[in-house]
């Protein structure tokens, strides 16, 4: 009772906070939603080849923020900056160590489980990271995917004693000098861990090392080879060459599907990535349930969680650490979000990109970040890297986005959709039928319409895109029965039809159209706009419109007035600030360099002349 | 043998080789371990996807097949798309290569100039100070790793000099120009100089001391020479012994290697274009080679061979007219 009325008294008194603080702020803010926007003028991706230079430039002020910082040394020198603020974000990322099932001695479950509690992840994080940059993970589908995370899997934390236990219980014993041997007697062969060289991944290399002699003080004979990074993806993709290895993976999305590709046995084959050699029906089961007929979600996770708990059993990778997003901006920008799993500044994040704004001004300003790495394409269906994503994922849209914070399907190209299972024929199948916002344009003033999505989804399947490809390949048929409808025919029942559909970039027809069978090396940003001088042929309906670019130097983006989900106040013209490149310091660097140039030369020509030569 | 029969033989040895290296490159790429399709792909994609991607690249075609289409890649001058942006490799060289000029063009002019006028200083004056100090710098700036030079340079002239200064002086960190750049031709030309000016700075420090170093040698068995005493006993000029009899003689040796300076000039600097983020080729063949992006990797070592045979070619076929002795 007690107890109860503590709870209440904490609960008014938080709310009774909440209100004193909303009341203060500005009507403006009260109202601001973070589906709206974007509140800045200008957005400048800037490049930079290396760390070094990226860190430099933020200190330097040159950028407001950047993303992936993965050396503990520039998190460390950023954090001690009072200018900055440093974020960390549980990320869809993880390395892990992999056995080779397919051959003995690790076709047994409980030597892979034994190895399996040799991993000092402490140790790692703390000797190679400085506890900083990683965190160590236990489990394959990280807590970073939400309730998509089966936290009640077997796990495998480090102890030894837990690892000679379960040999012990699996008849392995100890022969001469300490070597493991088979239940049968025999020694246990020498295993072969393929490692990246020293020089080539020392991280990777160290984490090896560790884990070897961890095995070793066990008794289990294992050799640490060396190969370069490329012949180590050759001998486990293509070849199947290896006993163990250790590798890390990035960018697995927001649901655990990439487990159907690592697991299920129709993937053990070569270039598949189901490189240890998995095979079980049930998990196979699972798993093509999970990914292409589970319609319910709450069918879908029973099915995951099952599938996880079976993957964790088997024990063919072992998770090791999940590498945290961290970032950092300039102190005075604010509307940031953090979403789930991506961050901050990522290119999933979409909603920072909406509502980041000066503190003090609730629209205006440009913000400059390092694009992060190498921008290949602005080509939206060739260029899919995390790179080149940031640029074109602001300047195109899909029919559906995903709530920055649950990461659940939301409404915004198409503001509602209907599912229903159907059955054609022996086929079971799925129809969505899209209902399209009505206030929609194109960045050049055409009207964005069914039969633009009907093109995208046409177009993309006609020239089977890679890049797009799971998006479309379960699409039967595409209707456009009037300018806001549109109706897809889906083969299979799966959640993920809606989710893959609705992800799609959506391309405006007339401008592709004419593009056919040049898709690949058609180049938007570099060809001009038919009718509007201004523009490339690079038009979305997104909130940024690409005003200019350097290739591997920078691309400016500027706020689309048109913008459909603009805020709605915004009614200023767009001002964009002048920037020149050619500043004080560059005027007094050319002049010293001249000036330079000319003092040497003529106490050169006074030196001869002095001297007679 | 004449020199047309001379220039005749070496244009045809030129030619053989281009031609094996053209082949040879082919199949090199090819049995490297690696595989081009895990660098574009996620774990997340399917296995249609990957097929899908390599059936756009032409790797499920035949050997022979592939072969065929870049010889006549190669021929037309195209070089094909490149497998990482689907850019046809000729743009994507034309876009680099200015900047690559710019920077390894003006650095091996300058550094080149350098090493020669150091390096016959010193050798005139051997023991002396100035030798003494330019044997040393020369030692020690060619033994310097570039990424240290490099990275020190950047932090100081790019970062500590514009805070110590509140932003009166400094040089960029990135870009071979400002960003967005200057409207103004004139601003843009000064702009580019001065983005120029660190990694431009790195390359000369890096590579005059080899060039002094040699020309030293070179130079001080030269001025050993009867000839040398000769021109000092008949009162020549300082200037006119060291340049006109003692350089002269030393000029072979001097030209192979600025020839062999050229696919240099071509191939970019890769660790200098990195830490300065210039968009040079460099730069892209690295990144072309860790990628496995066949025909950028065969495009740029195409023409780096093309410019090395060239250069090589010109030397042999201009030997004659430096060196009188020179029979062919």
């Amino acid at each position: 009772m007690r107890r109860g009325l503590r709870s209440s008294a904490a609960l008014f008194t938080a709310a009774l906070t909440l209100l004193a603080v909303f009341t203060q702020l500005p009507a403006s803010v009260k109202a601001e939603s973070i589906f709206n926007g974007p509140r800045i003028d200008e957005l400048l991706f800037l490049y930079y080849g290396t760390p070094d230079a990226e860190v430099t430039a933020i200190q330097k002020g040159e950028v407001d923020a950047v993303s992936d910082l993965i050396r503990p040394m520039d998190i460390q020198t950023l954090s001690s900056n009072p200018e900055l603020n440093v974020t960390y974000t549980e990320q869809t990322h993880y390395c892990y160590l992999a056995f080779n099932l397919r051959r003995p001695p690790l076709d047994q479950k409980a030597l892979r489980k034994a190895i399996a509690h040799l991993i000092p992840r402490e140790k790692i994080s703390s000797q190679l990271f400085q506890g900083l940059v990683v965190e160590p993970m236990l489990y394959e589908v990280t807590p970073a995917f939400g309730k998509w995370h089966n936290p009640s899997v077997e796990t495998y934390p480090y102890d030894p004693r837990e690892a000679e236990k379960i040999l012990k219980e699996a008849e392995f014993v100890h022969g001469e000098g300490g070597r493991l041997l088979n239940p049968d007697g025999t020694p246990v062969r020498k295993l072969a861990f393929i490692t990246p060289t020293q020089e080539e991944a020392p991280t990777s290399f160290e984490i090896s090392r560790i884990i070897t002699s961890e095995l070793k003080a066990l008794g289990i004979p294992v050799e640490l080879e060396t190969v370069s990074f490329d012949a180590l993806l050759t001998r486990v993709y293509t070849k199947r060459d290896f006993d163990m290895y250790f590798l890390c993976v990035s960018g697995l999305g927001r649901y655990p599907r990439w487990l159907y590709e690592f697991y299920h046995s129709s993937l053990d084959v070569p270039d598949g990535e189901n490189t240890p050699g998995v095979h079980d029906e049930t998990l196979d089961r699972l798993l093509y349930a999970f990914r292409f007929e589970d319609s319910g979600e709450e069918e879908a996770l029973a099915h995951i969680h099952q599938a996880q708990a079976i993957i964790a059993d088997l024990a063919a990778r072992v998770p090791i650490y999940s590498r945290f997003k961290v970032e950092a901006y300039r102190k005075g920008w604010v509307g940031m979000i953090n979403h789930k799993g991506a961050g901050y500044f990522d290119s999933d994040s979409f909603y920072t990109w909406l509502n980041l704004h000066r503190e003090d001004k609730r629209f205006g300003g440009v913000f400059r970040t390092s694009v992060g790495g190498k921008v290949r394409t602005l080509n939206p269906l060739y260029g899919t890297g995390a790179y080149e994503s940031k640029i074109w994922k602001l300047i195109y849209d899909s029919l559906l986005t995903s709530n920055p914070y649950t990461g659940e399907p939301m409404p915004y190209l198409a503001e509602s959709w209907e599912v229903e299972n159907i059955v054609e024929g022996d086929v079971k199948g799925q129809r969505i039928i899209y209902h399209l916002a009505s206030n929609v344009t194109w960045q050049d003033g055409e009207p964005f319409t069914s039969g633009d999505v009907k093109f995208t989804f046409e177009f993309i399947k006609k020239h089977q895109v890679p890049m797009w490809l799971p998006a479309v390949e379960r699409v039967l048929k595409v209707e456009a029965p009037d300018e806001r409808t549109v109706v897809l025919t889906m083969n299979g029942t799966s959640m993920f039809n809606l989710i893959d559909t609705g992800g799609l970039l959506i391309l405006p027809e007339h401008i592709w159209r004419n593009v056919g069978d040049d898709w690949r090396s058609f180049q938007p940003n570099l060809e001009k706009h038919p009718s509007r001088p201004d523009l490339t042929k690079m038009v979305g309906t997104g909130p940024f419109i690409l005003v200019d670019h350097k290739p591997g130097e920078y691309w400016r983006l500027k706020w689309n007035p048109t913008y459909f989900k603009r805020v709605p106040e915004r009614v200023e013209a767009p001002t964009a600030p002048a920037i020149s490149g050619l500043t004080l310091p560059a005027v007094l660097a050319a002049a010293t360099m001249v000036g330079g140039a000319a003092a040497v030369f003529a106490w050169v020509r006074w030196r001869r002349r002095v001297r007679g030569v | 043998m004449g020199f047309k029969d001379y220039a005749v033989k070496r244009s045809v040895n030129a030619a053989i080789t281009l031609t094996a290296t053209v082949i040879l490159q082919f199949f090199i790429f090819r049995v490297l371990p690696g595989n081009p399709v895990s660098f574009m792909i996620s774990p997340n994609f399917p296995l249609e996807s990957r097929v899908a991607l390599i059936k756009l690249w032409g790797l499920d075609k035949p050997m022979h097949q592939q072969f065929l289409t870049y010889m006549a890649n190669i021929f037309t001058g195209r070089f094909g798309l490149s497998f990482s942006t689907q850019r046809p490799v000729w743009d994507e060289i034309m876009e680099r290569l200015p900047n690559t000029l710019l920077l390894t063009g003006s650095a091996t002019a300058i550094y080149i100039a350098l090493g020669i006028w150091l390096g016959v200083s010193a050798a005139s004056k051997r023991g002396s100070r100035l030798d003494v100090a330019s044997v040393g710098l020369g030692l020690f700036t060619q033994a310097m790793p570039t990424f240290f030079l490099g990275l020190l340079l950047l932090f100081f002239f790019g970062y500590y000099l514009p805070i110590a200064t509140k932003g009166a002086l400094g040089f960029p960190i990135a870009g071979t120009v400002s960003r967005p750049p200057p409207s103004n031709p004139i601003g843009y030309v000064l702009d580019v100089l001065w983005h120029l000016t660190l990694p431009l700075t790195t390359l000369v420090v890096i590579s005059f001391g080899g060039y002094l170093l040699v020309i030293r040698n070179l130079m001080v068995d030269a001025l050993a020479e009867d000839y040398v005493l000769m021109a000092k006993a008949k009162g020549l000029k300082e200037k006119a012994v060291l340049y006109r009899h003692g350089f002269r003689s030393i000029l072979p040796p001097v030209v192979t290697m600025v020839g062999l300076s050229f696919s240099g000039v071509i191939g970019g600097a890769v660790v200098t274009e990195t830490i300065f983020s210039w968009h040079g080729l460099g730069r892209y063949l690295y990144d072309a080679i860790m990628e496995y992006d066949y025909p950028v990797m065969q495009g740029a070592f195409f023409l780096i061979a093309l410019v090395t045979i060239l250069g090589t070619l010109t030397v042999d076929l201009i030997y004659g007219l430096l060196d009188p002795r020179i029979k062919y």
